[in-house]
């Protein structure tokens, strides 16, 4: 069985990569996956903490992740869709109204 | 009788609300027609009053009436009760009769002489204020109404020199006369709050028993005090050196300066002094002032109407001139002889100011002397009246003025006689100033009416029309009997003086001997028919000696007509200053507190333009700055 420490390895593998993603890239839809990649990349982290130390803890917190994600996921592909109806376009730098 | 003094007060403060509230929409006749209503109606109250007085024993002529209370303030000794109401008694009514009577007749003349001027209505509501203003200064229970009347007829006399407000010269005029007036509100103030410390009260029917008693305790009554109300009085009355905004206040209508500023609100100075009589014979050297004010003004006042070209500025410091002999009167002690001057004073004063708006109403507005002349032609009826009003100014027997004056110079004749040499002064200033009054009146009524014209040609002068007609015959009826009719002291006529009497301090002085009395009127009457007669030469055909007179003294004559550069001299001394301070002060205003205010504005807006680099609008960077601030954070906890 591989130890945990590589589960946190990949995790934050994941999560720098979902980071870098969200910044660099400027498509609201890419962006949009990096941020579920960080939310996975946690995930990783409670199941593989579940594994070595408090199964059911773990688990129900995972659970909770994905619920939310799910939602998260309901909210923010809807802005994208409003975004597009507005803007003709996901790109995010097209939304620049609230620069002071 | 409370019913009567409510309804004095009532009646003038509904009319100018009605007219107030409806003036955009009443025509200038309806307005007129109310107004005239509303104040003869006062007149008729004021003769009820005053046979209701006449009808009571003589010590206890007076009647008090309370409506309600205005303030009440502390307890016990020290309580300050303030009651709205009237007091009634001969020296108020006498006042509200003369106010009421002189005042419906110019009501009536307004009526016609307004007609074609544009917010007529608007003019009668300030009158009927006016009206109200002055019942209240004359009929209120205490000093304090006294003093809010004071106030009143101050406010009404800016928003009528000032009717014309388009006009700069009567916009102007009218800000100078309320000013000139707060100087003396503030001495009038003082005298009330110091009164009220030393006796406790400031109702009229308590002030003098307390004084008496006071005075009986040993009291010592500060001449200060007078002088406040003194300074008061002088502010109102137009005495030196307050007079300045009297002359001016004829940029007003004409019949404004018939009712304002020369019948009624001018007189309140001598009301008040009348009222506190008892107080300024207690208060030393205090009527010392007041005599020598009344002389100096009037014969400065004299001197500077000798050669104005606007007839209604020669009528208005003959107004000021007769003020002075009225302080005087008041100075020397002999208050009823003020009182007879200043009722007899109403009556001709009056008639000259309407007879010269019948003639600048003829003229179109011309008010210069020097382009009248020959007018007696045109306006037989209105030249019959001035002639008479003149007469009486001039103090040429037997018309009003001549006993009232003659009266007066007769007191300070009596105190000089009696062993006081300063009143030889006073008397000298009274003659020196009698003559000068005989020549501008003379003057005056030569230049206007008779002569050849020297009109414009295409000039018609008409005379005036009914409305206007009657008050001028009924005034220079008056003008013609009412001296003789209220008192001829060598007689022993004296009606009027009895009447007031109760409500006055009695002059200490013993009469002088009938021969001399009858000397004195006889020098007086000679004095005026001579100077009518130098006057009349001077001035008839083409002024010859006239002009020689301006060519010998060139620098007196121009210092005369300059009107002795009395508001230059003001303008340097005050008005100059006052305006560079008051440009100061709007630099602070705008340099230092405005500066703060909108430095602290610029303030934030300078670190609101540091901090807006961050908020560039895109998402990344905001999520870029989030990601750093996570690494802070991180950092912060692990290290």
């Amino acid at each position: 069985m591989a130890p945990q420490s590589w589960y946190l390895i990949v995790s934050a593998l994941l999560f720098g990569l979902g980071i870098v993603g969200f910044v660099t890239r400027r498509n609201s839809l890419v962006m949009f996956m990096s941020v579920e990649l960080m939310l996975n990349a946690a995930n990783l982290v409670f199941v593989a903490a579940a594994r070595d130390h408090v199964p059911a803890r773990g688990s129900a917190c995972a659970l909770f992740v994905i619920a939310v994600a799910a939602s998260e996921v309901a909210v923010g592909l809807a802005l994208v869709l409003a975004l597009f109806r507005l803007k003709k376009s996901v790109d995010s730098d097209a939304v620049r109204e609230l620069r002071a | 009788m409370s019913t009567v003094g409510a309804l004095l007060l009532g009646l003038p403060l509904a009319a100018a609300t009605l007219i107030g509230i409806l003036h955009r929409r009443l025509s200038t006749r309806t307005a007129g027609t109310l107004a005239f209503a509303m104040a003869a109606t006062c007149f008729g109250l004021a003769v009820a009053a005053f046979t209701h007085l006449r009808g009571l024993p003589e010590d206890a002529r007076h009647v008090a009436a309370t409506f309600w209370s205005f303030l009440e303030l502390g307890r016990g000794d020290a309580a300050l009760t303030l009651d709205v109401g009237v007091w009634l008694d001969p020296l108020s009514v006498t006042w509200a009769l003369f106010i009421t009577g002189v005042g419906s007749l110019i009501f009536l003349y307004s009526i016609s002489y307004m007609e074609h001027e544009a917010g007529g209505a608007r003019y009668f509501a300030c009158l009927c204020l006016f009206l109200f203003s002055m019942l209240t200064l004359v009929l209120g229970k205490n000093l304090f109404l006294t003093f809010l009347g004071w106030e009143g007829v101050g406010l009404c006399s800016y928003l009528l020199i000032g009717f014309e407000y388009g006009k700069e010269t009567a916009a102007q005029a009218g800000r100078k006369a309320f000013l000139v007036n707060r100087i003396g509100d503030v001495g009038f103030l003082l005298g009330m709050f110091w009164t009220w410390k030393l006796f406790g009260t400031l109702e009229h029917g308590e002030l003098t028993p307390k004084l008496a008693a006071g005075l009986a305790a040993g009291i010592a009554l500060p001449p200060l005090l007078a002088l406040c109300y003194f300074v008061g009085a002088c502010g109102k009355s137009a005495q030196l050196p307050l007079f300045v905004w009297l002359p001016d206040a004829m940029a007003g209508p004409t019949p404004v300066s018939a009712l304002i500023h020369a019948a009624t609100m001018v007189t309140a100075g001598i009301y008040l002094l009348c009222r506190l009589s008892s107080l300024f014979v207690a208060a030393d050297w205090a009527l010392d002032v007041v005599a020598f004010t009344g002389a100096a003004t009037a014969l400065f006042a004299g001197l500077i109407a000798l050669r104005q070209r606007d007839i209604k500025r020669v009528l208005a410091y003959s107004t000021v001139s007769q003020l002075g002999y009225m302080f005087l009167a008041c100075g020397l002690g002999a208050f009823a002889s003020s009182a007879f001057h200043v009722v007899t004073h109403a009556f001709f004063k009056a008639l000259l100011f309407l007879g010269s708006g019948a003639v600048i109403h003829a003229l179109h507005g011309e008010q210069d002397l020097w382009k009248m002349g020959g007018l007696k032609h045109h306006l037989p009826k209105t030249a019959f009246a001035m002639r008479i009003g003149a007469f009486a100014l001039a103090g040429i027997a037997p018309f009003a003025g001549f006993f009232s004056k003659d009266e007066i110079l007769g007191v300070a004749f009596a105190r000089a006689y009696a062993g006081d040499p300063a009143c030889w002064v006073l008397w000298g200033a009274g003659v020196l100033t009698a003559a000068l009054t005989a020549f501008y009146s003379a003057r005056m009524i030569t230049l206007c009416f008779d002569g050849s014209s020297r009109l414009d040609a295409h000039s018609h002068p008409h005379e005036a029309p009914a409305p206007m007609a009657i008050p001028l015959n009924v005034l220079a009826v008056l003008s013609l009997v009412g001296g003789i009719g209220l008192g001829f002291e060598a007689l022993h006529w004296l009606p009027l003086h009895h009447w007031l009497a109760p409500t006055l301090a009695p002059l200490d002085l013993p009469p002088l001997p009938g021969a001399l009395l009858w000397g004195l009127m006889t020098l007086a009457f000679l004095i005026a028919v001579l100077f009518w007669r130098i006057g009349a030469k001077w001035y008839s055909g083409d002024c010859e000696p006239a002009r020689a007179a301006e060519l010998t003294f060139p620098r007196f004559a121009g210092a005369l007509a300059g009107r002795f550069f009395v508001d230059e001299i003001y303008g340097a001394l005050i008005v100059r200053p006052l305006r560079f301070l008051a440009a100061l002060a709007l630099q602070f205003d705008v340099r230092v507190v405005d500066g703060a205010a909108r430095g602290l504005g610029q303030f934030a807006a300078l670190v609101g333009t540091g901090v807006r680099i961050v908020q560039n609008g895109t998402v990344q960077r905001y999520a870029f700055w989030m990601v750093a601030g996570a690494i802070a954070l991180l950092w912060l906890a692990l290290g």
